[in-house]
């Protein structure tokens, strides 16, 4: 079976779990269960657009991996089937975004052909994402949603350009660090300590992580940009000074900022101890914990959870952003919510697959540092919400609504696509 | 580059993800498999509360206007002990803030089962303000009011109390429990996602108690209870009652038991000294009694004041003799002389005249055998022997005040009629209730003005030269009478030899009375006496309530009354 018959395959089996996600939501959502076409015609659209990316991929990418279109897939429709059964409404907004994702995805794909035509752009890239991250701090245009500046407003439309810088940080790095590997590997003795000069990036990636937690009090977005750096620069390089130095300069940096900043400081308590103000400021946990722990093995049944209180308004407050992983595991228990992270984790796999596969250094940088961005985002987000690590609010890729992680996250899986077809390619010949 | 070296980075990348997400699911199965349980009772213990709403209960005023019983700001302290990380800081916490003992806190914290306890009922609102201050999770606190009685041993056997759960146990706070209790409010609210009340279901609001003014005043049942504690003292005896009564309107200004207690430690008194003896307690009434039975005769028509018998000093009734109290020669009496000297023989020969079936009718006209109807709990009838079970020998006790068991209440009321020209108001402790119009207390008639004239004139006979001059107030008229009684035995049946209740009940001024006075001294002890262990007792009520309600003086007071 061709990777691509494989690929159409898991779609329709995607679909079909679609199909019954919505369909047992919209009967729940009934006193008398009725059965509608309505919901059928739902995850119906839902296939045809991931059909149209196949057919998108087939055309152009023929040799691509075909897990990951299916796991983004999955993963897109898990999150529209939650936001549905939370909020209907935003579950039409959200899949307008899906679809403006899945227009991105082919846009990149059939436009850009080859990745390595991103190289010579690779500055460009870097002083792109800086910009992108730098444009919240704008007056007019950025604004602060629950403590965080992170948001800008062009239009009627809310963006959130640092989803998009990590994407572009991650071409940057790519290109940055094959250009100046071998200068950054040289080092003195058994372990290679580099030499000082050679920590100026390290610092500079440092300072502008530090910019943006002080700027837009984002704890996750820093730590998940630095994340992304410090990965790449291992594999790059190998050298675990890096990696130890710039461990102890977040935490220095962090620890600096939980005394400057009342938000970060906050975080932390509240996940070092969410019942000591569980009504207030530990709110948002503690129900998440209860949420979850609420699902048991099984979960409560899709749509029959307890999420929302009798006037409609959810018991966690952004539980269709940052906590729609709580949902999920009410709803559809230790189960559920175990097979979200191995998605994940199958994610990241196949995509560190695809970097070991490569054969030039840009590739491989490129398609690690890729998965690794969702990987670590993932990571974050739900060790946040489970209180396993300082609860930071970063959307859950592909399932969390919002528009800016949606088209971005498929701007990553369409350049990771990219990488693929050429890897197999090359293999091939 | 190499691709091989590179490669091993990227695996040691892949089991750094493994480890991470492996690890995430770790702690996912902690909540959803091991922690599921108790978590699921924690979120169900916050999402829907049940509060209740207390009810304030009513003030109880003295007739000045001064408070007999308010409920005071209190903070209930309980805790979740599922909630609770650490008990024994807890505990200690607890204990350092409110006073309790740190022991007995940690044991009720430390049981798990259990969702929610009582750290304290009612604490002081500052300390446990000052607990609340220090955000301890698992402990919770609610407003609740706590009972206080700012006079203490004042009017405490009147007041009662309420209990810690702010309802009435005793007294008036007991009888009057739902005007002063209300009713408590419900509701159950459901949290919003930032702890504030999202949604109330079932709500109900509170009905405030009522606020009572009583017709009891504070100063004169002070010093009431202070005459009664020198005279129990005085004569070493069990207990001393007093009544006193307005008899122009029923309204009882005071009415004192001792030995009392303090209404602020109830538990710590026996419920002996709780009782209000002059409502819950009978005695027999002995020579007071008589005026009933006078009262029957002079309004039958059957003798004038001034009709005169002659009487032996003895007189045989079936297989009893009945002797006066005096030994004396056979005298000629006035009928006005039979009472002012109390002589036992005249009234009984008076009785079989009138006959058992006449008295029993005025017996029970004058309200003995039936409750008063005054809103204290636990009203006694008293004990009155129909006349078809009287025996021969009854006609020779029932009439001088033997052989009946009253309250002292009831013979208050008696007095209170004749000083009210014949008619008896219903004696009452309520003077308003908050919120309602005054309802009148009835009226009955149960003599006519003559003779309560008439009565009244033998009663002043009785203190100026009878047996109780003892009674005399300077500048004033008074008119009352004495009473002796044995006890009936409760071991040998019978009556006692040695357990008497002397007692004396009168009015003043006797010729526009303004306040009844009844006393009673439950077994004195050297002599038994009414005339001399009770009428000092109300001489010195009477004298106070005379000059504390600025009544007029019948006379100037001369220098020779005055020199007492």
């Amino acid at each position: 079976m061709t990777a691509r018959n494989r690929e159409l395959l898991n779609l329709f089996v995607v679909g079909l779990l679609t199909a019954c996600g919505f369909a047992s939501v919209y009967l729940a959502s009934q006193d008398i269960p009725e059965f509608s076409t309505t919901s059928l015609s739902y995850a119906g659209f839902f296939l045809a657009l991931f059909l149209a990316a196949h057919l998108v991929v087939r055309y152009a990418l023929p040799l691509a991996d075909p897990y990951l279109l299916p796991i983004a897939g999955l993963l897109t429709a898990t999150g529209l089937t939650m936001i549905y059964r939370i909020e209907p409404g935003q579950a039409f907004r959200q899949g307008v975004w899906v679809v403006g994702g899945v227009a991105l995805f082919a846009a990149v794909i059939l436009l850009l052909r080859d990745h390595r035509r991103l190289d010579p752009l690779k500055y460009t890239c870097g002083v792109a994402a800086i910009a992108l991250l730098a444009l919240p701090a704008l007056p007019i245009i950025g604004h602060t949603v629950n403590g965080a500046r992170l948001w800008i407003q062009v239009g009627p439309v809310n963006l959130q350009p640092g989803e998009f810088a990590k994407v572009l940080l991650v071409v940057f790095l790519a290109g940055y660090l094959r250009d100046n590997r071998e200068l950054l590997s040289m080092g003195f003795g058994r372990v290679g300590i580099p030499s000082p000069k050679h920590f100026g990036p390290l610092l500079l990636i440092w300072g502008v992580a530090m910019l943006v937690l002080f700027q837009s009090n984002d704890l996750g977005g820093g730590l998940l940009l630095f994340s992304i750096f410090l990965a790449m620069l291992y594999i790059a390089t190998g050298r675990w000074p890096y990696i130890a130095v710039g461990l102890v300069l977040f935490a220095a940096g962090s620890y600096v900022l939980y005394h400057l900043r009342d938000h970060i400081a906050n975080r932390i308590a509240i996940w070092l101890d969410p019942w000591q103000d569980p009504y207030d400021a530990g709110f948002q946990l503690v129900q998440s914990i209860y949420a979850i722990a609420g699902g048991g093995l099984f979960g409560q049944g899709l749509g029959r959870g307890v999420l929302l209180s009798d006037s409609g308004e959810p018991y966690i407050p952004f539980l269709e952003t940052d906590f729609i992983y709580s949902a999920i595991t009410n709803e559809l228990g230790l189960a559920g919510g175990a097979a979200v992270v191995l998605l994940y984790l199958v994610f990241a796999y196949r995509g560190f697959r695809i970097a070991m596969l490569a054969d030039d250094g840009f590739s491989k940088l490129l398609a690690a540092g890729l998965t690794a961005t969702l990987a670590i985002q993932a990571f974050i987000i739900v060790g946040g919400v489970t209180g396993l690590i300082p609860l930071t609010g970063i959307t859950l890729p592909f399932v969390s609504y919002g528009g800016s992680s949606v088209i971005a996250n498929f701007l990553l899986v369409g350049l990771l696509l990219i990488v693929s077809d050429h890897v197999n390619r090359s293999a091939d010949r | 580059m190499s691709a091989r070296r590179v490669n091993r980075r990227v695996r040691l990348l892949v089991a750094v993800f493994t480890l991470a997400f492996g690890v995430v699911l770790v702690r996912a199965g902690w909540l959803q498999a091991v922690q599921s349980g108790p978590l699921d009772r924690l979120a169900a213990s916050q999402q829907r509360e049940a509060i209740t709403i207390p009810a304030h209960r009513g003030t109880i005023y003295d007739r000045t206007g001064v408070e007999l019983a308010i409920g005071e700001r209190a903070i209930t302290v309980y805790a979740n002990p599922q909630q609770i990380m650490n008990p024994r800081a807890v505990a200690l916490a607890v204990g350092r803030t409110l006073g309790t003992d740190p022991a007995a806190v940690l044991e009720q914290l430390s049981d798990r089962s259990k969702g929610f306890v009582y750290v304290a009922r009612k604490a002081d609102a500052v300390k446990a303000e000052s607990l609340r201050r220090q955000e301890i999770v698992g402990l919770g606190f609610y407003p609740e009011e706590r009972r206080s009685y700012p006079l203490g041993t004042v009017a405490s056997e009147i007041v009662g109390y309420a209990g810690v759960d702010n309802r009435g146990l005793a007294g008036l706070e007991l009888g009057l429990d739902k005007l002063l209790g209300g009713s408590d409010g419900k509701k159950t609210i459901v949290r919003d996602p930032f702890g504030h009340r999202l949604d109330t279901v079932d709500a109900e609001d509170a009905a405030d108690g009522r606020d009572l003014r009583l017709t009891i005043d504070n100063t004169l049942q002070r010093q009431v209870e202070r005459v009664l504690e020198a005279t129990r003292e005085r004569w070493n005896a069990k207990a001393a009652t007093a009544v006193v009564l307005d008899p122009k309107t029923g309204g009882i200004l005071a009415m004192g038991v001792e030995p009392g207690f303090d209404a602020n430690d109830f538990p710590k008194a026996s419920r002996d000294v709780q009782r209000n003896r002059a409502v819950t307690d009978t005695y027999e009434p002995g020579s007071t009694f008589k005026v009933v039975t006078l009262s029957a005769v002079l309004e039958t028509g059957m003798v004038t004041p001034t009709d005169t018998y002659t009487l032996p000093y003895e007189i045989r009734v079936s297989d009893r003799v009945i002797h006066d109290a005096v030994p004396r020669g056979t005298e000629t009496m006035s009928v006005a002389e039979i009472l002012s000297q109390s002589s036992n023989v005249g009234v009984i020969t008076l009785a079989l005249g009138l006959g058992r079936e006449k008295l029993s009718e005025w017996i029970d006209r004058f309200g003995f055998g039936h409750e008063t109807g005054i809103e204290y709990p636990g009203e006694t009838p008293g004990i009155v022997v129909p006349p078809e079970q009287w025996s021969g020998s009854t006609i020779g006790n029932v009439p001088i005040g033997h052989g009946i068991a009253v309250t002292p209440l009831q013979m208050a009321r008696v007095y209170g009629a004749i000083a009210n020209g014949g008619v008896a108001i219903q004696p009452h402790l309520v003077e308003r209730v908050e919120g309602k119009g005054a309802v009148g207390p009835a009226r009955k008639r149960v003599i006519s003005t003559r003779v309560s004239k008439q009565l009244t004139a033998m009663l002043r006979g009785v203190v100026e030269d009878g047996s109780g001059v003892e009674a005399q107030v300077p500048g004033y008229f008074v008119a009352g009478k004495t009473g002796t009684a044995a006890k009936p035995d409760p071991v040998y049946g019978g009556y006692s030899k040695t357990a008497y209740v002397g007692s004396f009940v009168g009015f003043a001024p006797a010729r526009n009375p303004r306040v009844v006075v009844l006393v009673t001294v439950d077994e004195p002890r050297g002599t038994i006496w009414g005339g001399t262990v009770a009428a000092p007792a109300f001489r010195d009520i009477m004298r106070f309530a005379l000059q504390y309600l600025q009544v007029p003086p019948d006379v100037p007071e001369e220098a020779g009354s005055a020199a007492e």
